[in-house]
C-alpha cells in the first residue's frame, strides 16, 4: 500500500509529509502525525469510510443504516453487474463506473452487483416511488451488492449511495464491506431552476448542473428556458422566435440539444421540467408578428422608462388583445411537448404588470370592447382569460390531456384572486417570502406547493446590484445553512397551520438560479454546494440542524470536486476538511 | 485542477469560437450610435440596411461633447480611463493585426528583444480571421507600429519605475484609396511601453459576428498613473491556490494596468512555501505533499509577473497568524517555536480556528526567521517585504508560562502594557533579522494596521522603515469604527505612508454564508459591490473627514491600495469570480482616480458602468487571457447601452422589491383610472 502511494505522489516521501489520519473520539477523522499511525499513511477517504457509519453519505438515508467498520479495497471497473435488463439501466451503470475510471489499482475483493428492479421503464411523477434497499456482504474475499427497488429511479439512487460507500485516493478505492441501507425520499419534488434567458448557458454547463443534481439525488432540472431578455428555445413550428429572440444565432437550444439533455438527465434519475413563462416575462423573440400579418404578439417590448412597465429591463408582456397570440403559444407548446417528455409542465405566470397593458391602446380598446373595466379586478379578468385559453391550448397540443401543471405565485395566487385557479390542475411554485400569508392560504385551499421562497432559496442574492448600485434586491446571500434549514412545516406552523395533513400539501422544493449575474463561468459556484443542502432537506427532512450535517457536507463537496469535477463555491479552509469537527463556534 | 482547466477550455470554445461561422443574413439586428449619449443600441435592421457590427459601433461612437475635447476621454472602450485623450477620429478601419509591420524602436537600446516580445504578445491577442474578408467588403488597412522607448530593457518593477506612456494613432489614404494606419508608443521604460500596448489592444477589437478586427484610425493618448501602488492581496494559506490560477489572476491584473501582487503566502492554517533552508516548514505545514510552492513554481510565477509589469510582494505574517508548519521545534531540540497551536476553545486565543502565535521569547525563532527571510529574498526580487503584524492575541501569550516568566524577568507587567512591550521586542528583533537577511541598511517593510499602529504605540514604528496597510473601516459610528477612523487619520497626520485595504470597501471575501457558525453571513457582510470598490476614494475621505494634511503630503503618503481576497471560502474553483471584475473597478480608481465634478458625470460609477461591462466581456476572450469574471449583467445589457439603468440615474435608489413595484403600479393604475 505504502509502495503504491510512493509511486503516485512523487513529492510524497515519508520524510516530506508528516501526517496521517486516525479515527478519534466522537467518530471523527483527525489529521495526526505519522507516528500516531505507526508510520503508516492512512488516507482520509479510507479513514472516513470506516470511522463513522454513513459519514460519507449525502443526503442521509431515511430508513435503516447499518454499516460495518470493515473496509475492502476494490476495483470498480471490474465489478460484475447482473440483471440490468434495459439499456437505460446499463447506461446508468456505465455512468457509475465512469466516476471511478481513474482508479486502476487491483482490489482485494471480487465484487458482484445484482439489481432487483420491478420496473426499469418507470417515469418520474409526483407519485413515483424512489425507494431502494442496498445490501453489501463480504465473505472470503467476495463481495455481493444487491440493489432492490420498485422503479428505475429508486435503483439508480441505490447505485448513487453505493458510489458514496466507495472512497478513493491515488489509484486505490475502498468499499464498506458490510452494509444494509433502506432509503426513500420524504418529498417527491426536489430540484434546481436554471434561467437560460438572462444569460445563455452552454449544453456542457447544463449537463454539469444535472451531474450535481444526480449525485445528491435531486430529481428535477427546472429549465426556465425563455424570458423577456432572450428566447433561445428553437421552435421548429415558429423558427422566427429564435431568429428574433436569441442573443446570437449560435446561442440557441435546438431540438437535438434538448433531446440530448433530456436523455442525459433521464439516465441520471432527473426529469427536465420546461417552463414557458407567460403572459409577462416575454418580449424579445415575439417582435415578428406584424411582419407576418399576425399583429403585435407582445407589447411594451424594451419600452422605457422600464420602471413603469415591468420589474426589470427589458420590459415585455403578451398582447392579450390579439387572438393570433394563442396559435403561436400553442405551436410553442407543441414543440416543447415533442422534446420535453416529462410528466409536468411549468406555465410561468409571475409578475404581471397592469400598467403595461393599461398604457397600450390596443389592449385597453379590447377591454372596452368586452366591457372589462380598467380596474384591478378587470385586469385580473383579462389575465385569467389568458390563463384559461393557454391551458386549453396546452391540453389540445398534448392530445387532450393535461400534465402536472405548475405555476408561480403571483397576484393571482393571493387569497382574493385564488378562485381563478383549480387546485386539482395547478401545483403552485411558491417564491414569496416564508412569512407571506399566501403560504397557509394555498395549502388550506388544497393546492400542492413547491417551495422556492426567495428568502432562503434564491441563489442569485447577495451580489452587487446589476441595475443601479448597492446590493441586489434579495440580498443578503443565502448561506447553505439557511437553505438546509428551509423546513416548510416550520413556516406553516409559524402561521398557525399545524395539521400534518395540510403540511403534506408541500410536495418539495427547488433552489432558483436566476442569471442576470451568472453565466457559464460562475453559475456552478452559485448553484453548488448550496443545492446539495436543499437535497438533504427535501430527501431526508432531517430533525437535526445544519450543525450536525456540516462535516458530511464539507466532505461530500470535496468528493464532488475531485471525483465529478463539480467545482462549487468553497465552504471552508482546507484545514477544516482535514481537521473535522474543529472549525466551529463552541456555542453551537 | 486539470479537470477545471479542461472545462474552462470547453467554455472558451463555446464563448469564443462558435460565433464566427454564422451567417450574418440570419441575424435581424444591427447597432447604431446615439451620439448625444455615446451609446450603442441594438436595432432591428431594415430590409436594405447594411449591418453595423457592435464592435465597430462601440469604437466609433463618440459623443458630440467629447469631440470638443474636454481633456479627459472621448471613447467608451478604454479601461482604466487614460489621463488625457484627444483627437479621436470617431472612425475605424478594418485591420489584420497578424500582418502588423513592426518598425522597431526608433531610440536605440540594447534590449530590443524585450520590446519585440511585447509586440508579439499584442499580436497574439488577435486571431488571423480577417483574411476571410469577402469581396465587396471594406479593404483592410495597412497597419504599422513603432516604439519610441528610451530604455526598453525588462527589469524588476520598483518604486522608481516610470509607467507613463504616449500612444498616437494616425492614418493616411493614398491615391488608390488605400488606408494606412500608424500607431506609435512613446515611453521611457519597458513598463510604459507595455501599458501603451495594453491601451492599443482596447482600440482594436474583433467583432464576434463578422469576425473582423476594427481599429480606431486617429487618437492621441497621454497617460500616467495617479497612484504608485496598485494591487491585489491573495491568501494562499486558508486554501491552496494553484500556480496556473495565480497566473490567470496576473493576466487579469495586467490588463487593467495593476502593478502589484501581494502574496499572503502563509497563515495559521497551512504553510505551502517550500523553504530551502527550513524544509520542515512545508513538510509540516502543507495540506498535501503536492499543495506546495516549490522554488520552480515561484520563479515561474515571478517571471510571468515581471513581463506583465507586476511585482510580487511576499508576506510572511507574524507574530500572530502562524501555526501549522512551525511544530517541528521540540523534535529538533529547538523548543516551541509557536504556542497556542490549535488550542481550544479557539475563541479565547485567536480570531478564527486554528489558533497559533509565535513563541517570541525563544531565540531559535529569530534564527529561523532569518533563514526564511533569506529564502524569501532569493525567491522574490521585490524591493518591498510584508511582515504581517495583524491580530495579535494577548490572551494566548498570557496562557503560556514560559512567556509570562520571561516578561517577569524583564520587569514587564502581565497586562496590555506589558504585552505591547513584548510585541515591540519581537518586532524590533524581527526587523533586525530582515535587514541582515536582505543585507540592507534599512528595509522597506509593510505592516498591517493593528493595535501597534494605534495611538501612542504607533511611535514604536519608524515611519521611514514601515508603510502601514490599513484594513480597518473608513465608515460608521460604532466605537470600533470610530477607533479605526481615528487610527487612519492619525497615521496620515503623523506622516506615515499608507496603502489602503479598508475592509468596508476592498475585502472581496465578504457577503457569503458564514464558514464558522450559521451566520447568516460572514463577518464583513454584505458583499462589496463593484460600485463600492470603484467609489473607494481616500482623497475624498481625507477631505470629508477633515484630515489635517496638505494636498502634496497626501499625494506622497498615500501610496495606493489593494483589494484583498482572503480564502477561507475561496479556492481555485471560485477565486477568479470574487477577484474580478471588482479588482478592475479598483484599477481605474487607482490609475485614474476619477473625481466627481471633473467634467460632467466623470468620477461616478454611473459613467464607468458600461465601460467596465464592456471591458469584462473583452477579457473573456481567449487571446486576452480568458479571465472569466463574475457576470455583471444580462447579455441584453451588453448589447444595449443605457437600457439597464434606473430612471433616477445618479441617485442612490436600489432596485425595489418586485412586490412593491406591483403595488406601486397597481396604485399608479388606480390613480390613472380615477382621475
Amino acid at each position: 500500500m505504502l509502495v503504491l502511494l510512493l509511486a503516485c505522489f512523487p513529492a510524497l516521501i515519508q520524510a516530506d509529509f508528516a501526517w496521517s489520519y486516525k479515527c478519534g473520539e466522537d467518530s471523527v477523522c483527525q489529521r495526526v502525525p505519522l507516528a500516531e499511525t505507526n508510520g503508516e499513511y492512512i488516507p482520509l477517504p479510507k479513514c472516513r469510510l470506516a470511522c463513522k457509519a454513513g459519514g460519507t453519505l449525502w443526503p442521509f438515508p431515511t430508513g435503516e443504516v447499518r454499516i460495518g467498520s470493515n473496509v475492502v479495497s476494490v476495483n470498480v471497473g471490474d465489478f460484475a453487474v447482473e440483471a440490468a435488463r434495459t439499456t437505460r439501466l446499463q447506461e446508468a451503470v456505465a455512468v457509475f463506473k465512469n466516476h471511478f475510471k481513474s482508479f486502476t489499482a487491483a482490489g482485494e475483493a471480487q465484487v458482484k452487483v445484482q439489481f432487483q428492479i420491478s420496473d426499469e421503464t418507470s417515469d418520474l411523477s409526483l407519485k413515483s416511488d424512489e425507494s431502494y434497499r442496498l445490501w453489501i456482504q463480504t465473505h472470503n474475499g467476495n463481495s455481493i451488492v444487491v440493489i432492490t427497488a420498485l422503479t428505475f429511479q429508486g435503483g439508480r439512487h441505490g447505485l448513487e449511495t453505493l458510489s458514496q460507500l466507495i472512497q478513493c485516493e491515488d489509484q486505490s478505492c475502498y468499499m464498506a464491506a458490510d452494509v444494509l441501507i433502506s432509503d426513500a425520499p420524504k418529498y417527491p419534488w426536489r430540484g434546481v431552476l436554471l434561467d437560460t434567458s438572462r444569460n445563455y448557458f452552454s449544453v456542457e454547463t447544463i449537463k454539469k448542473v444535472i451531474d450535481g443534481l444526480s449525485a445528491s439525488k435531486l430529481n428535477t432540472f427546472h429549465w426556465h428556458i425563455t424570458d423577456t431578455h432572450s428566447f433561445p428555445f428553437y421552435s421548429k413550428r415558429r423558427p422566427r422566435m429564435t431568429e428574433w429572440g436569441a442573443y446570437s444565432p449560435e446561442q440557441i437550444y435546438t431540438e437535438e440539444d434538448i433531446k440530448d439533455i433530456v436523455h442525459y438527465a433521464d439516465v441520471r434519475g432527473v426529469r427536465v421540467l420546461p417552463e414557458l413563462d407567460a403572459p409577462a416575462h416575454s418580449g424579445n423573440g415575439y417582435q415578428w408578428g406584424e411582419e407576418e400579418g399576425l399583429g403585435k404578439l407582445a407589447v411594451c417590448v424594451n419600452r422605457d422608462p422600464w420602471e413603469k412597465y415591468c420589474v426589470e429591463p427589458p420590459c415585455g408582456q403578451m398582447n392579450l388583445a390579439n387572438p393570433n397570440l394563442y396559435d403561436v403559444v400553442e405551436d410553442i407548446y407543441r414543440d416543447m411537448l415533442d422534446t420535453f417528455t416529462g410528466s409536468a409542465f411549468h406555465i410561468g405566470g409571475d409578475e404581471v404588470n397592469f400598467n403595461c397593458w393599461n398604457t397600450t391602446k390596443e389592449v385597453t380598446d379590447y377591454m372596452d370592447g368586452k366591457n372589462i373595466p380598467r380596474t384591478e379586478e378587470g385586469f385580473m379578468e383579462l389575465w385569467n382569460e389568458y390563463q384559461e385559453e393557454a391551458l386549453a391550448r396546452f391540453k389540445k397540443a398534448n392530445g387532450g390531456k393535461l400534465k402536472d401543471m405548475i405555476l408561480w405565485t403571483s397576484h393571482m395566487t393571493e387569497p382574493e384572486f385564488l378562485h381563478y385557479l383549480d387546485p386539482s390542475i395547478y401545483t403552485v411554485q411558491y417564491w414569496e417570502s416564508s412569512t407571506n400569508k399566501q403560504l397557509p392560504n394555498l395549502v388550506k385551499q388544497g393546492f400542492q406547493v413547491i417551495m422556492s421562497n426567495y428568502d432562503d432559496l434564491y441563489l442569485d442574492c447577495g451580489f452587487g446590484a446589476w441595475v443601479g448600485e448597492g446590493n441586489n434586491w434579495c440580498s443578503p446571500y443565502k448561506g447553505w445553512q439557511k437553505i438546509y434549514m428551509n423546513d416548510p412545516k416550520k413556516y406553516l406552523a409559524a402561521q398557525g397551520v399545524t395539521d400534518p395533513a395540510l403540511w403534506a400539501k408541500i410536495v418539495g422544493g427547488e433552489t432558483a438560479m436566476w442569471t442576470e449575474q451568472a453565466g457559464d463561468q460562475n453559475a456552478m459556484t452559485k448553484i453548488f454546494p448550496r443545492s446539495y443542502a436543499l437535497a438533504e432537506r427535501y430527501w431526508s427532512d432531517p430533525t437535526t440542524g445544519w450543525f450536525e450535517a456540516e462535516p458530511r457536507l464539507v466532505y461530500f463537496n470535496s468528493i464532488m470536486e475531485k471525483q465529478r469535477g463539480i467545482y462549487g463555491n468553497t465552504l471552508k479552509p482546507e484545514w477544516c476538511v482535514q481537521s473535522q469537527g474543529i472549525c466551529k463556534l463552541n456555542k453551537f | 485542477m486539470s479537470a477545471l482547466h479542461l472545462n474552462f477550455t470547453l467554455w472558451l470554445l463555446c464563448l469564443g469560437g462558435v460565433l464566427y461561422n454564422l451567417v450574418v443574413g440570419e441575424y435581424p439586428y444591427t447597432w447604431s450610435c446615439n451620439s448625444t449619449a455615446a451609446a450603442c443600441t441594438r436595432q432591428l435592421k431594415a430590409a436594405e440596411e447594411s449591418f453595423t457590427p457592435h464592435t465597430k459601433c462601440k469604437l466609433e461612437c463618440v459623443s458630440t461633447s467629447d469631440q470638443q475635447d474636454k481633456g479627459f476621454f472621448s471613447t467608451r472602450v478604454l479601461w482604466p480611463r487614460p489621463k488625457h485623450v484627444s483627437g479621436n477620429s470617431g472612425k475605424t478601419a478594418v485591420v489584420n493585426v497578424a500582418d502588423l509591420a513592426y518598425n522597431g524602436n526608433t531610440i536605440n537600446n540594447i534590449a530590443a528583444d524585450d520590446l519585440e516580445q511585447l509586440v508579439e504578445n499584442f499580436k497574439s491577442k488577435y486571431s488571423d480571421s480577417n483574411s476571410k474578408t469577402e469581396s465587396g467588403d471594406a479593404v483592410e488597412a495597412e497597419l504599422n507600429f513603432t516604439f519610441e522607448v528610451n530604455n526598453g530593457t525588462l527589469v524588476d518593477f520598483t518604486d522608481s519605475s516610470d509607467e507613463s506612456y504616449e500612444l498616437t494613432i494616425t492614418s493616411s489614404t493614398n491615391e488608390d484609396g488605400e488606408v494606412s494606419i500608424d500607431a506609435r508608443v512613446k515611453a521611457s521604460s519597458y513598463f510604459g511601453a507595455r501599458h501603451g500596448l495594453e491601451t492599443l489592444s482596447q482600440l482594436a477589437l474583433t467583432d464576434p459576428v463578422d469576425g473582423k478586427t476594427y481599429m480606431v484610425t486617429g487618437i492621441k493618448i497621454e497617460d500616467s498613473p495617479y497612484y504608485l501602488w496598485r494591487g491585489l492581496s491573495v491568501d494562499t494559506s486558508r486554501n491552496f491556490i494553484s500556480p496556473p490560477v495565480i497566473k490567470n489572476i496576473l493576466t487579469g491584473l495586467a490588463a487593467a494596468k495593476m502593478n502589484t501582487l501581494h502574496w499572503h503566502l502563509t497563515d495559521s492554517h497551512s504553510f505551502p512555501y517550500v523553504s530551502s533552508r527550513v524544509p520542515e516548514m512545508s513538510q509540516y505545514g502543507a495540506y498535501l505533499p503536492n499543495k506546495i510552492y516549490s522554488a520552480d513554481d515561484i520563479a515561474d510565477i515571478v517571471q510571468y509577473a515581471k513581463k506583465l509589469g507586476i511585482r510580487v510582494v511576499p508576506e510572511l505574517d507574524a507574530p500572530a497568524h502562524v501555526g501549522y508548519g512551525w511544530q517541528w521545534g521540540p523534535s529538533a531540540g529547538k523548543g516551541n517555536l509557536v504556542v497556542c497551536l490549535g488550542k481550544e476553545p479557539w475563541t479565547e486565543y485567536c480570531l478564527e480556528p486554528p489558533c497559533g502565535q509565535m513563541n517570541v521569547v525563544n531565540d531559535d525563532l529569530y534564527l529561523t526567521l532569518k533563514k526564511l527571510y533569506t529564502d524569501l529574498k532569493e525567491s522574490f526580487p521585490s524591493d518591498w517585504f510584508h511582515m504581517g503584524g495583524d491580530e495579535v492575541n494577548f490572551n494566548c501569550w498570557k496562557s503560556e508560562e514560559t512567556i509570562t516568566d520571561f516578561m517577569k524577568t524583564k520587569g514587564w507587567k502581565i497586562n496590555d502594557e506589558g504585552f505591547m512591550k513584548l510585541w515591540d521586542y519581537y518586532q524590533t528583533k524581527a526587523y533586525g533579522q530582515l535587514k541582515e537577511a536582505r543585507e540592507e541598511e534599512s528595509s522597506k517593510a509593510i505592516l498591517w494596521s493593528s493595535r501597534m499602529t494605534e495611538g501612542d504605540d504607533l511611535s514604536l514604528l519608524s515611519k521611514d522603515d514601515y508603510v502601514i496597510q490599513f484594513w480597518g473601516t473608513t465608515v460608521g459610528d460604532s466605537e470600533e469604527a470610530k477607533k479605526h477612523k481615528k487610527q487612519l487619520k492619525e497615521m496620515l497626520e503623523k506622516g506615515y505612508r499608507v496603502i489602503m485595504s479598508n475592509h468596508n470597501e476592498l475585502y472581496l471575501d465578504c457577503g457569503f454564508g458564514a464558514w464558522v457558525g450559521a451566520g447568516p453571513n460572514n463577518w464583513c457582510s454584505p458583499f462589496k459591490s463593484w460600485h463600492q470598490v470603484y467609489m473607494s476614494d481616500i482623497r475624498q475621505w481625507i477631505e470629508d473627514e477633515k484630515v489635517d494634511i496638505t494636498e502634496t503630503k497626501a499625494k506622497q503618503q498615500v501610496l495606493g491600495g489593494e483589494t484583498a481576497i482572503w480564502t477561507e471560502q475561496t479556492s481555485d474553483s471560485d477565486i477568479i469570480y470574487k477577484v474580478f471584475p471588482r479588482t478592475w473597478a479598483y484599477a481605474e480608481r487607482l490609475w485614474t482616480n476619477p473625481s466627481k465634478g471633473e467634467s460632467g458625470d466623470l468620477g461616478s460609477w454611473e459613467e464607468a458602468e458600461e465601460r467596465l461591462t464592456h471591458f469584462a466581456s473583452l477579457m473573456k476572450e481567449e487571446g486576452r487571457g480568458a479571465v472569466l469574471s463574475n457576470t455583471m449583467k444580462p447579455e441584453y445589457c451588453l448589447q444595449n447601452d443605457g437600457k439597464c439603468v434606473l430612471e433616477s440615474n445618479g441617485s442612490y435608489i436600489k432596485l425595489l422589491h418586485p412586490e412593491l413595484i406591483l403595488v406601486v403600479s397597481v396604485f399608479h393604475l388606480f390613480s390613472l383610472y380615477y382621475s
